[in-house]
C-alpha cells in the first residue's frame, strides 16, 4: 500500500495562513492529528478531501495527485465533526442514497457488511433523528467507508459522545486501520492514544512534532513530575508550576506537574502522549 | 477521469418530508379555484399569476435543505459527484417537475398555450430565484422570505417597485401567445441569470458549518 504524502502545504484565506508548509508521509493504518483549537486540523482535513484547494504544496496517494480532485473523491472517505443529515430517513436508505452517488455497483451487499462492520444491522429500519450520538457516528463513518475508500479522514471522532459510547467508537476507528490511511483529527489526546500509532501536532498552522505515539509522548521525559501536596497548598503550588493535572486522594492533591528542573519533594513520572503533547505546544509557545 | 453526474431523485423527494407536498397542494387548491370563481378569468389570471409562479421557488429551495443548512452538508461534496449535478441540474429536473404541473393547472383551468407560456416563464424566474437565494444565504427561511418578498412588493406595487425586474404581466383576460412571449423574453433572461448565479454560488460555497 502507497503512503500518503503532503509536501509543504500551505493554505491562506486571504490574510490568514491557516497551513504554513505542512509536509507529513502518512503510513497506512491509524494516524492522528493532535493540536487546540484553530490549529490548522479541520482545513488540512477539508483540503485533504478536496473540499477547499491548497494554495500551495503537494499531496500524492500512490499515482493519485490531489491536483485532480475529481480522482481523489473516489478514493477518499470523509466524517466530518458534525453530521447531521437526513433526520426523518432511515438508516440503510441514507447509506444507498450515498452508495448510489458513489457509484458503488453492488450497493445491497456492501450495505450489509458496513451495516455489520459498524453494528448497526439491527438499527438499520430506524430514523436518523432516532439515533443516539454514537450511532449517529457510525453511520458517519459507515457513509465515509462505502465505496472502500483508501483513505478515510475523521474529524473530531468522538465530540459529543458520552464515556461509554466514545469507548465503543474508538475500538470502531481501530478496526479500520487494516486495510487503509485513517487520519483522525482531534484536540482529545486519549483519542489518539486509544486508536494511532502514529500522530503529528499542529499548532497555530505549523507542524509541530510528528512520529510515532511513544516518541510524541518521550519528547517529556524527564520533564513531568508527581507531587502530593496538602489541600491548603495546591493554589500556592499551581501558581508557581505549569500544573497539567491534578487528582484528589482525601484531604491532598497528587499533582503533575510539567518543569525542565523538579519542584522540591516531586517525583520524576513517565510521560504519557499528552505530556509529550502539552510540553511540545509550551516549548512551541515560547 | 471527470467527476459523474449522478441522480438519486426518489430519495430527494424523501429528503423534502412533507415540504416536497407543498406545490401539489397548491395546484389542487388552484384548481378548484376555477369552480368557485365560476370560470370567470378575469378573477382567475391573476389569482394564478399571484400565487402559482410563487410556488416554483419551493423545491429549488427545500431541495437543498440537508446539503446547504445541516451540519456535515460538506460530506456530499466530498462524494465523487459534481457539483453541477448536485445542485443546477438537480434544481432543473425538479423545474420540469413543476413545469408538468403548470399544464396540468392550466389544462384543468382553461387550456391556453398562452397563459402556459406566461406561468412558465415567471415560474422558471422563481425556481431560478429560490435556487440563488438558497445557495446564497443557505437557509430555507431567509430564501422563501426573499421569494415571497419580491413577489408581495412587486404585486403590491403594481410591478412599480423595481420596473426594469418585474415579471408579472398583470393581465386580465388571456393575451396573444406573441405578446406573451415578447413579454416573457426579459424575464426568463432574468431567469436565466438567477439560475446562472445560483450554480455559480454553488459551485464556489465553502463556507462549511
Amino acid at each position: 500500500m502507497d503512503n500518503l504524502i503532503i509536501d509543504r502545504l500551505v493554505k491562506k484565506y486571504d490574510k490568514h495562513t491557516a497551513l504554513n508548509d505542512v509536509s507529513l508521509e502518512i503510513t497506512p493504518g491509524m494516524y492522528g492529528l493532535l493540536g487546540p483549537n484553530g490549529a490548522g486540523k479541520t482545513t488540512l482535513m477539508r483540503v485533504l478531501t478536496t473540499l477547499l484547494p491548497a494554495t500551495e504544496g503537494e499531496i500524492r496517494l500512490g499515482s493519485v495527485s490531489w491536483k485532480q480532485a475529481d480522482d481523489v473523491r473516489r478514493i477518499t472517505g470523509y466524517l466530518p465533526q458534525k453530521f447531521a443529515l437526513y433526520k426523518h430517513i432511515r438508516v440503510e436508505e441514507v447509506l444507498d442514497h450515498v452508495a448510489v452517488l458513489k457509484g458503488v455497483g453492488d450497493r445491497r451487499r456492501e450495505i450489509e457488511t458496513i451495516l455489520e462492520q459498524v453494528n448497526l444491522t439491527e438499527h438499520r429500519k430506524k430514523k436518523m433523528g432516532q439515533l443516539s450520538g454514537g450511532m449517529v457516528r457510525r453511520v458517519g463513518i459507515a457513509q465515509a467507508l462505502l465505496g472502500d475508500p483508501r483513505l478515510v479522514v475523521v474529524d473530531e471522532p468522538t465530540a459529543g459522545l458520552d464515556p461509554e459510547e466514545r469507548i465503543r467508537f474508538r475500538r470502531l476507528l481501530r478496526s479500520l486501520g487494516r486495510d487503509k490511511i485513517v487520519l483522525i483529527s482531534t484536540h482529545i489526546v486519549e483519542d489518539i492514544e486509544a486508536t494511532c500509532d502514529r500522530a503529528a501536532i499542529l499548532h497555530k498552522g505549523r507542524l509541530v512534532e510528528q512520529g510515532s505515539i511513544d516518541r510524541l509522548g518521550g519528547l517529556a521525559t524527564g520533564k513531568v513530575w508527581v507531587l502530593t501536596v496538602p489541600q491548603q497548598d495546591f493554589y500556592e503550588v499551581a501558581e508557581a508550576y505549569d500544573v497539567i493535572a491534578s487528582h484528589r486522594l482525601g484531604d491532598r492533591y497528587r499533582l503533575r506537574i510539567l518543569a525542565d528542573t523538579p519542584p522540591p519533594g516531586a517525583v520524576c513520572a513517565a510521560p504519557t502522549l499528552e505530556d509529550g503533547y502539552l510540553y511540545a505546544m509550551r516549548r512551541d509557545a515560547s | 477521469m471527470r467527476t459523474a453526474m449522478r441522480f438519486d431523485l426518489r430519495f430527494d423527494w424523501r429528503v423534502m418530508g412533507t415540504a416536497a407536498y407543498v406545490p401539489l397542494i397548491v395546484a389542487v387548491v388552484m384548481t378548484l379555484f376555477e369552480p368557485l370563481m365560476r370560470g370567470s378569468l378575469r378573477q382567475l389570471i391573476p389569482a394564478l399569476e399571484f400565487i402559482w409562479p410563487l410556488f416554483a421557488a419551493w423545491w429549488s429551495i427545500f431541495l437543498f435543505q440537508d446539503v446547504l443548512e445541516e451540519p456535515g452538508g460538506e460530506t456530499i461534496f466530498s462524494y465523487p459527484v459534481s457539483r453541477f449535478s448536485l445542485g443546477i441540474a438537480r434544481a432543473a429536473v425538479f423545474f420540469l417537475g413543476y413545469a408538468m404541473l403548470t399544464a396540468w393547472v392550466v389544462g384543468v383551468i382553461d387550456f391556453s398555450l398562452s397563459l402556459f407560456v406566461q406561468l412558465l416563464a415567471e415560474c422558471y424566474f422563481y425556481a431560478g430565484l429560490g435556487f440563488f437565494a438558497m445557495t446564497l444565504l443557505r437557509r430555507t427561511g431567509w430564501s422563501l422570505s426573499v421569494a415571497f418578498c419580491y413577489a408581495g412588493m412587486q404585486i403590491l406595487t403594481g410591478g412599480k417597485l423595481i420596473p426594469l425586474l418585474n415579471v408579472y404581466l398583470f393581465n386580465q383576460e388571456l393575451l396573444p401567445l406573441d405578446l406573451v412571449l415578447q413579454h416573457s423574453l426579459p424575464t426568463l433572461v432574468m431567469g436565466t441569470v438567477l439560475w446562472g448565479m445560483g450554480q455559480w454560488s454553488f459551485q464556489k460555497s465553502g463556507a462549511y458549518h
